[in-house]
C-alpha cells in the first residue's frame, strides 16, 4: 500500500512538473524567442501528418486540437470549415507544406502561423489495453517561415488508471469525476485531449489570454516529453 | 488510501494551471460523433451543442470561442437557413477581426 502511494506521488509530481513547466531550464521567451517577436494572433490547424498504422488518429487530434490551442489564447480557425476549404484546395496533405513556405496559405487564410501535428506512433498493444502514442507539435510562422515551436511526447495510456469502480462514497467520487474528466468520450479521444493538453501547455500566452506577454520569465518545459498520461 | 490520492490527483490535473478561457462544453464528444458517422442526428447534435456555446459563452472571454459562430453559420447554411448563416458567419467577424479575410472569402461565395 504504501509503495502504491508512493508510485502515485510521484506520478503526481511528474504530472506537475510536466505541465507546469517547473522543470528548471530555459525560460520560456528564450525557447520560443520568435513568438514573442513575431505575437501570431490566428493559428491555421492543419490536417495531421500520420505516420502510424492507426488510421482514426488523424481526425482525433485534428478535432481535438482546436479546443486547447483557443484556451492558450490563439484564434483558430473554424474547424469544419477549414478541412472543406481545405480539401476543396487540394491542399489536404499537409506533407506538401511542412518542408515549404507558407506565405501562400497563410495569405488565403488570413493566418498568422501554421500548426502541424505529426503522428510518429499511435498504437495499442493487446497485452492490458495499453494505449503508445509519439506526437511532434510543430508551429511555423507564414511571415519568416521560423519555427516558432516544436515538442515532441511519448505517452503511454492504461485504462487501469482511470480508477476502479470501487465501493462506497469514495468509489462512487473517483466514478464522477472520471467520468466529469472523460465525459463519455471514447479512450482514444481521451489519449489525444491529454496529449494535446500536455504539450501545448508550454505554448506561450496568445492574444486572448489574461498571460499574453507575461509569462516570457516562466520556466519552459522540456522540448520532449515522456509520461503516462 | 490509494482512492483518496486518485481524487487528490484528479482535482489537481483538473483544476491546475489556468481558468478556462472559453467553455467548449460538449464540443469534443458532439464533434467527434460527427466526424466518425455524420449523418442527420449526428449533425443535429452538433448544431445545437455549437449553439449552444454561441448563445451562453461562460467562459472568462464573455465571448463564444473562435470558429464556432462561423463554423454553426456554415452548417445552417448548408442545410437551408441561410440568412441565419451569413449572420452568424458575419457575427465571427466582428468577435475576431482576424477572421475577416478567411470570412470574407466565404461570405463572397453565398452572398451572390
Amino acid at each position: 500500500m504504501r509503495r502504491i502511494h508512493k508510485v502515485v506521488i510521484s506520478s503526481l509530481l511528474l504530472l506537475f512538473s510536466i505541465g507546469c513547466g517547473a522543470v528548471r531550464g530555459a525560460t520560456k521567451i528564450e525557447r520560443y524567442p520568435d513568438i514573442y517577436e513575431e505575437k501570431p494572433v490566428s493559428i491555421l490547424v492543419m490536417p495531421p501528418i500520420n505516420r502510424s498504422i492507426n488510421v482514426t488518429a488523424k481526425e482525433l487530434l485534428y478535432n481535438t486540437i482546436t479546443v486547447p490551442l483557443t484556451q492558450r489564447g490563439y484564434y483558430v480557425f473554424p474547424t469544419l470549415l477549414t478541412l472543406d476549404i481545405l480539401k476543396e484546395e487540394s491542399a489536404y496533405d499537409s506533407e506538401m507544406f511542412i518542408e515549404n513556405p507558407l506565405d501562400k496559405v497563410g495569405e488565403f487564410f488570413g493566418a498568422d502561423a501554421v500548426l502541424f501535428i505529426v503522428i510518429h506512433d499511435w498504437s495499442r498493444s493487446n497485452l492490458a489495453a495499453h494505449i503508445k502514442v509519439e506526437l511532434q507539435y510543430i508551429i511555423k510562422s507564414t511571415k519568416s517561415n521560423k519555427v516558432l515551436f516544436d515538442r515532441t511526447g511519448e505517452f503511454t495510456y492504461s485504462p487501469s488508471s482511470d480508477g476502479d469502480s470501487g465501493d462506497g462514497v469514495v468509489g462512487a467520487m473517483v466514478g464522477i469525476l472520471a467520468d466529469a474528466l472523460s465525459t463519455a468520450m471514447t479512450k482514444e479521444v481521451e489519449v489525444a485531449r491529454r496529449c494535446n493538453e500536455v504539450l501545448l501547455r508550454d505554448l506561450p500566452a496568445g492574444k486572448y489570454s489574461s498571460s499574453f506577454g507575461k509569462d516570457g520569465d516562466n520556466y519552459a518545459g522540456k522540448e520532449s516529453v515522456r509520461g503516462e498520461l | 488510501m490509494r482512492k483518496i490520492v486518485f481524487i487528490v490527483l484528479l482535482v489537481a490535473i483538473s483544476t491546475s494551471c489556468s481558468s478556462s478561457l472559453y467553455s467548449w462544453k460538449g464540443y469534443d464528444k458532439a464533434m467527434q460523433k460527427y466526424t466518425i458517422a455524420p449523418n442527420e442526428k449526428s449533425e443535429q447534435a452538433l448544431v445545437d451543442t455549437y449553439q449552444k456555446l454561441v448563445d451562453n459563452p461562460t467562459g472568462t472571454s464573455k465571448t463564444p470561442p473562435p470558429g464556432v459562430a462561423a463554423d454553426l453559420g456554415y452548417l445552417l447554411i448548408e442545410s437551408g437557413r441561410k440568412s441565419e448563416g451569413l449572420e452568424l458567419l458575419r457575427y465571427e467577424k466582428s468577435i475576431y477581426p482576424e477572421s475577416t479575410k478567411f470570412i470574407d472569402y466565404i461570405l463572397k461565395r453565398y452572398e451572390q
